[in-house]
């Protein structure tokens, strides 16, 4: 839960685009974590492996998302040559 | 034999249906002449039709024993279920097939008669160049159809019966280019095919909220759990909703079997190729609506047995809805037989004599149902309803497809552009003459059979209303079947016909393509007049399936062959018969073939207000316009005149804009302000679920 808090914390106030990527991997991590350490319940006598396919199934995910937050970082640095968040506020009325 | 027989009926022909385009693909890396793709692909979708047909004669001939010796000797009714729908505690519904002696019968005529018809159609399309999407569609039709014979549940029927509807409305619409040759009437075939969309959608409506009444009450919608819990229809009844549940669900019928008030699409529906209007404006859909009626009958029947041993009578609300189906159905008769009197078109004579055949169908239901407290006689009338129902889409096609054939040669449906044809079509006249004298109840064609034993059940059990209604139906039947062949191949030859030879292209006989479809089914219009006994033996055992089989049943005098032949012949009804058929036949005669009176003058002495309104079909199709379809254009006109030119849309602009600019605010472009937006979620979300554990 720790991750997830400081996860949360750095795309919240963190200004650069590279950082926020960064934060957004540490709360993905912290959710698997707090997956797998929720899944020690053994019922029936063993402990149920859905939590942990699920959660191999989510780094896989993970990996797939640094993949394209990258690919988008990248292209915005390109065009408005900035990673500055604060800068890039063309989604605003 | 492995299960996978049950499947082929109604996979098979939407298997041909998906491949289709494949197929027709592939044979253009064959053939370079347009004849032979289009031979390649058409002869590929005849299968579709033959394997159903095949594969449902086959479970036919093998349940004649009451058992399936292919399923592992599975008994009748035997429901093979495929798949379950997630269970819910009391509700369950299944998709599956039914197998009993009713959902063979209808099957087998659908794809048989469908396999003949798509023989056909390889002629009769030849050189159209839609033709890919007429046989998907065909296909499409062939394989809905058996869903909705053989489904096992009113849900699987449902999917089946839209499914129709569907095709029905591609292959009216076939022609979307609206030629003025092709129009029926002063209706384009776009046109033609929404309207009978529109018109079956309101009947499927009360179909549907019928079905979900039904399976509320009774937490299943399989036919044969339906009939062996019947405490449904004892919840349904204590609330009074009974009879108005069943007359909800009615209304499906009537829209898919064009009965009145729902009658008027089936005229504009010839707007289709004359194939279509034979297969599925004639012989299978426009069935469907008189098949759940002969499905539903059995499950009321059986219902009926079990509560009434059970000490409770629901014989009231039963008898209401049976009073509406049969005076539907005989009011229907009449109707559509008086407009089939004056039609100018071919095929617009065949769809009158469809809806009003249709009509002695749901008459011949109606007074089963009324029966149900004898079961001698409810047997009777149910099986005089499926005989009639097995005779018309014999001979019915058979007709569809001779005008099929006189369209072709004279490149119109019009009578004035017929007549005196003869002598050049031969082969056509005899089997449309035999087609005729089947519709107009000559012996010893079926249609004689079949529309005498409904007759019969009228007279005998003394619904005289009804007797009445259907015997003046018949005088008038027999009339407009005669005026049909007098005005096509007797009389003078007309300027089209002159017009024809002058170019070179006498009218003539179809190929042998053609003419063997027409050959078999005029030889079945002959021999099916005779199998009547033997159909009652067949469905004997559907009543002892449904019903509780009280003592009487069992006693059921099924008539032996030549017993009823000469039971038939022998009574005073045939008389009063020959005489229905002789009072029709004999006016026809002399004016339209003997041509002893001019038509013309008749119409113009004081009958011609009586003309008018038989021609304009009563006025209902016009009242129905100027109701529904200009009523919604003034509505949509003066709203569109409210929003647009009087500025009444003004004030919705202004909400819009207050409502955009207060939400604007929010939107400030900072990532870590939406970021905040989100962990606020989180932590309101987390307190709620906190709160609520």
């Amino acid at each position: 839960m720790a991750l997830v808090a400081i996860g949360l914390y750095m795309v919240s106030t963190k200004r650069n685009l590279m950082k926020i990527v960064i934060g957004i991997e540490i709360l993905a991590t912290g959710v698997n974590l707090s997956f797998i350490s929720m899944a020690y319940i053994r019922t029936a006598g063993f402990t149920d492996a859905l939590a942990h396919a699920i959660v191999v199934t989510a780094i896989v995910l993970d990996g797939v998302l640094v993949g394209v937050a990258l690919a988008l970082t990248l292209v915005v640095f390109r065009k408005f040559n900035t990673l500055d968040v604060d800068k890039l506020r063309s989604l605003r009325w | 034999m492995s299960y996978i027989i049950v499947l082929l009926p109604w996979l098979f022909p939407f298997i041909i249906a998906a491949t289709l385009p494949i197929v027709k693909r592939i044979s253009e890396g064959f053939f370079e002449d347009e004849y032979g793709r289009y031979l390649v692909t058409s002869g590929y979708a005849v299968t579709g039709g033959l394997i159903s047909g095949l594969s449902s004669l086959l479970l036919a001939i093998d349940s004649f024993n009451g058992r399936f010796d292919f399923l592992n000797g599975e008994k009748i009714p035997f429901d093979y279920i495929l798949a379950e729908w997630i269970p819910i505690d009391g509700y369950r519904v299944t998709f599956g097939v039914l197998l009993d002696n009713l959902s063979l019968f209808m099957a087998n005529i659908v794809a048989l008669i469908g396999t003949l018809i798509l023989i056909y159609s390889v002629e009769y399309m030849r050189g159209d160049k839609g033709y890919l999407r007429y046989w998907m569609l065909m296909n499409i039709f062939i394989g809905s159809m058996q869903v909705l014979v053989l489904g096992d549940s009113l849900l699987a029927m449902f999917f089946g019966w839209e499914g129709v509807g569907f095709a029905s409305y591609g292959l009216i619409g076939y022609y979307y280019t609206d030629e003025k040759e092709y129009w029926i009437g002063p209706y384009p075939p776009t046109h033609a095919g929404m309207k009978a969309f529109i018109m079956t959608r309101i009947g499927d409506v009360g179909l549907l909220v019928a079905t979900i009444i039904i399976f509320l009450t009774s937490g299943t919608m399989n036919f044969l759990d339906l009939a062996s819990q019947p405490g449904w229809a004892a919840a349904l009844y204590s609330d009074g909703i009974l009879a108005i549940t069943l007359l909800l669900a009615l209304l499906g019928p009537i829209g898919k079997s064009a009965q009145f008030p729902l009658h008027e699409w089936l005229p504009e529906a010839m707007a289709g190729p004359t194939p279509v209007s034979a297969l599925i404006h004639a012989a299978t859909m426009v069935k469907a609506g008189v098949y759940f009626l002969g499905r539903f009958t059995g499950v009321l029947y059986e219902v009926y047995w079990k509560l009434y041993e059970g000490g409770l009578n629901i014989w009231g609300e039963i008898s209401n809805f049976y009073w509406a189906v049969a005076l539907i159905g005989a009011f229907t008769a009449l109707l559509a037989a008086s407009q089939g009197m004056v039609s100018d078109q071919i095929k617009k004579v065949l769809a009158y004599s469809t809806v009003s055949q249709l009509g002695y169908m749901f008459a011949a239901f109606g007074m089963a149902g009324l029966l149900i407290e004898h079961p001698e006689a409810f047997v009777d009338a149910y099986i005089s309803g499926i005989y009639h129902l097995s005779s018309h889409a014999i001979f019915k096609a058979l007709l569809f497809l001779s005008a099929g054939v006189l369209g072709h040669a004279v490149h119109s449906y019009l009578f004035r552009d017929m007549g005196g044809l003869r002598r050049y079509m031969p082969y056509t006249y005899t089997v449309m003459m035999v087609g005729a004298l089947a519709l107009a109840g000559v012996p010893p064609f079926n249609g004689f059979w079949s529309k005498d034993a409904i007759l019969h059940a009228a007279y005998v059990e003394g619904f005289t209303a009804i007797y009445i209604l259907l015997a003046v139906s018949a005088i008038m039947t027999a009339f407009y079947t005669f005026r049909m062949m007098g005005l096509a191949f007797h009389g003078e030859e007309s300027d089209n016909v002159e017009h024809l030879k002058h170019e070179g292209h006498p009218p003539h006989d179809p190929g042998i393509l053609m003419k063997f479809p027409l050959g078999i089914l005029a030889v079945a219009t002959v021999i099916s007049g005779f199998l009547l006994p033997s159909l009652g033996g067949y469905f004997k055992a559907l009543f002892k399936v449904f019903g509780v089989t009280p003592e009487e049943l069992l006693n059921v005098k099924i008539l032996k062959f030549p017993d009823f032949l000469v039971g038939t012949v022998m009574s005073p009804l045939f008389i009063v018969a020959m005489a229905l058929v002789v009072l029709g036949v004999a006016p026809s005669y002399l004016i339209y073939i003997a041509g002893r009176y001019d038509a013309e003058k008749i119409v113009s002495t004081p009958l011609k207000p009586l003309w008018l309104f038989l021609y304009n079909r009563w006025y209902i199709n016009k009242v129905y316009y100027a109701i529904f379809v200009d009523g919604t254009y003034s509505l949509a006109r003066s709203i569109f005149r409210f929003l647009e030119e009087t500025g009444g849309g003004e004030g919705f602009k202004e909400i819009y804009v207050s409502l955009s600019q207060a939400a604007r605010r929010l939107q400030t472009g900072y990532l870590r302000v939406n970021m905040s937006y989100m962990v606020m979620a989180l932590v309101v979300l987390t307190l709620i679920y906190m709160m609520v554990i």
